[in-house]
């Protein structure tokens, strides 16, 4: 990762530094051969003007002004149309022609001077004697010079520039990208026992901001999932551990004492112990299922079978009175055993809680099937209804858990509703106790 | 809680019209397509199927189909017949379930 992000920064800074070296090479090249043009323009035109003078000295029959002032950087000559210096500057006195160019034509040429470029005008001239060309050349020396001092100029700025522009781009980027190498700092850190900590958060609201909130989000999840599956089985473990402790006194006072307690007794002990096992167990299994969220199947289910049965199990369970008269037609979508689970749930609960009666509805409103459990007991105080929902709560700790309630019924029909699209709430009975409503989309047909 | 018990060990394959229902592999076919049905809707119309063209009350059925000591809204019959109705409303009905005013329904095939 710190590879990584080095290797941003680097790509980066080198592309930078790319882009920038190419734009001001280009822009070099093309300033000098812009300043080239117009100087040779300049010499050019200055030397013709010359010429013309010269011209102009030798075809009204006067001696002809050849004499230059800088001496190695002009020079004049006459000659024939065959190309015999017939007058030259000083300069180049004895000289052969520099050129031989036509009328009203200009080249560079190398003269005798030196070295440098010069550029050479030729014009016509008529005299007394017959047609002489008239040459006049002038040095391109400022031009070189100029380019000279231009090309200086960009061998020593253009590194430095380009070292401005990389280290200029190598901090920007690393100061932009510093919140991105603590956030992976803190991230790296945080194992799955930290999950409280947080990435450091930019006061931007812009990209690696954004980023941090996200990621901060996601640790708050991460946590809070960390955290209720940790009380989930502390919750579990501690549920299953007195059955099992149970179960190991019983058989340790049936060894120590063969004569308190028979083989029969202990067996019943032990299954009784075992059947609050298993239906936790089964609960949990349940539960652990409905957590994944898988959809459940769609097959259609008659809810009013569901109650019958229901009122059936709790006549022949309990000695509450069960009413199930408000139980009507109703069909939904869905998984048929979750769905009888919900019932068995409800009617378990409200058995549990009803002093002597226990009342079943069912309703089909339409777009909605409305099932009421109700009972005749203390009722859940207003305070309550949210907390009661969560997994192993139980009103009275000690009472329910001895009428074998494992604190999941409420939390499993919870989950089975809102697995199928549904809703539930607690209110207050008729009755007096409390009334439990279950609301599920109707299947339509 | 279930449809009852048929008589004979082997239970026959009963038809009206062209409705043919298995009470072994509880099976209703309508014409030649089988026929969707819940675990009510199928009791019901197995009760219908073994007193075709008899007239049976809404108390006979709940009796039958439901449970002697039935305790719910008895007007589940009418919801449970009406969707019966609607799954075998075809193109050349092969039986239907008649109402009779004050009195109940009865299977009856359909000739054409």
């Amino acid at each position: 990762m710190i590879k990584r992000l080095a290797t941003i920064r680097a790509i980066t800074t080198a592309l930078a530094t790319i882009v920038v070296a190419l734009a001001l090479t280009v822009g070099a090249i093309a300033l000098v051969a812009a300043a080239q043009r117009t100087m040779v323009g300049e010499v050019t035109e200055a030397a013709g003007k010359q010429a013309a003078d010269v011209v102009g000295q030798l075809e009204s029959g006067r001696p002809p002004v050849l004499e230059v002032s800088g001496s190695d950087e002009q020079m004049v000559q006459v000659m024939t149309p065959a190309g015999a210096v017939v007058a030259s500057s000083s300069n180049v006195a004895g000289e052969p022609a520099v050129a031989r160019l036509a009328p009203g034509q200009s080249a560079r040429v190398i003269t005798p001077l030196d070295n440098d470029a010069f550029i050479a005008v030729a014009q016509s001239a008529q005299t007394a004697n017959g047609q002489r060309i008239v040459l006049v050349a002038r040095a391109l020396v400022d031009m070189i010079d100029t380019t000279k001092a231009i090309t200086r100029l960009l061998i020593i700025g253009l590194p430095v520039m380009l070292a401005v522009v990389a280290l200029a781009t190598w901090f920007a980027v690393g100061r932009a990208l510093a919140p991105v190498e603590a956030i992976r700092r803190e991230v790296d850190e945080i194992s799955a026992a930290q999950l409280h900590r947080r990435v450091p958060q930019p006061k931007a609201d812009d990209e690696i901001g954004r980023l941090a909130a996200t990621m901060n989000l996601m640790l708050e999840r991460l946590e809070g999932a960390r955290n209720s599956q940790r009380r989930f089985v502390s919750d579990a473990s501690h549920e299953l551990r007195s059955p099992i402790t149970s179960i190991r006194q019983h058989a340790e006072v049936t060894l120590a004492h063969p004569d308190r307690m028979t083989a029969q007794e202990l067996a019943d002990v032990v299954l009784a112990e075992q059947h609050r096992m298993q239906g936790l167990v089964e609960d949990l299994l349940l539960l652990a299922r409905a957590d994944e969220h898988v959809p459940p199947p769609r097959a259609p289910v008659d809810l009013d079978d569901l109650a019958f049965e229901e009122g059936h199990r709790l006549r022949s369970t309990t000695s509450k009175r069960v009413d199930t008269s408000g139980v009507g037609a109703a069909r939904v979508r869905g998984d048929a055993d979750a769905l009888r689970r919900v019932f068995r749930n409800l009617g378990e609960n409200a058995a549990r809680h009803a002093s002597s009666r226990v009342d079943i509805a069912l309703a089909d409103l339409g777009d909605d099937v409305v099932l009421t459990v109700d009972d005749d007991g203390p009722g859940i105080p207003e305070s309550e209804r949210e907390r009661v929902l969560q997994r192993f709560v139980r009103l009275d700790e000690a009472r329910s858990r001895d009428d074998g309630g494992s604190g999941l019924g409420l939390s499993i029909v919870d989950e089975v509703v809102r697995a199928h699209g549904g809703s539930m709430s607690i209110t207050r009975s008729p009755l007096g106790g409390a009334r439990i409503e279950v609301r599920l989309p109707a299947d339509e047909g | 809680m279930s449809a009852p018990a048929v008589a004979s060990p082997r239970p026959t394959v009963r038809e009206v019209g062209g409705l043919r229902l298995d009470p072994a592999t509880r099976r209703v076919w309508l014409r030649d397509e089988e026929m969707d049905l819940t675990r009510r809707e199928f009791a019901i119309l197995e009760y219908l199927l073994h007193h075709p063209d008899e007239v049976l009350s809404k108390r006979d059925i709940l009796d039958h189909v439901w449970n002697f000591d039935f305790e719910g809204d008895p007007n589940i019959v009418e919801v449970y017949v009406r969707r019966l109705r609607i799954k075998l409303q075809r193109p050349d009905d092969g039986a239907l379930i008649e109402t009779v005013r004050g009195a109940g329904y009865r299977l009856v095939a359909v000739r054409d």
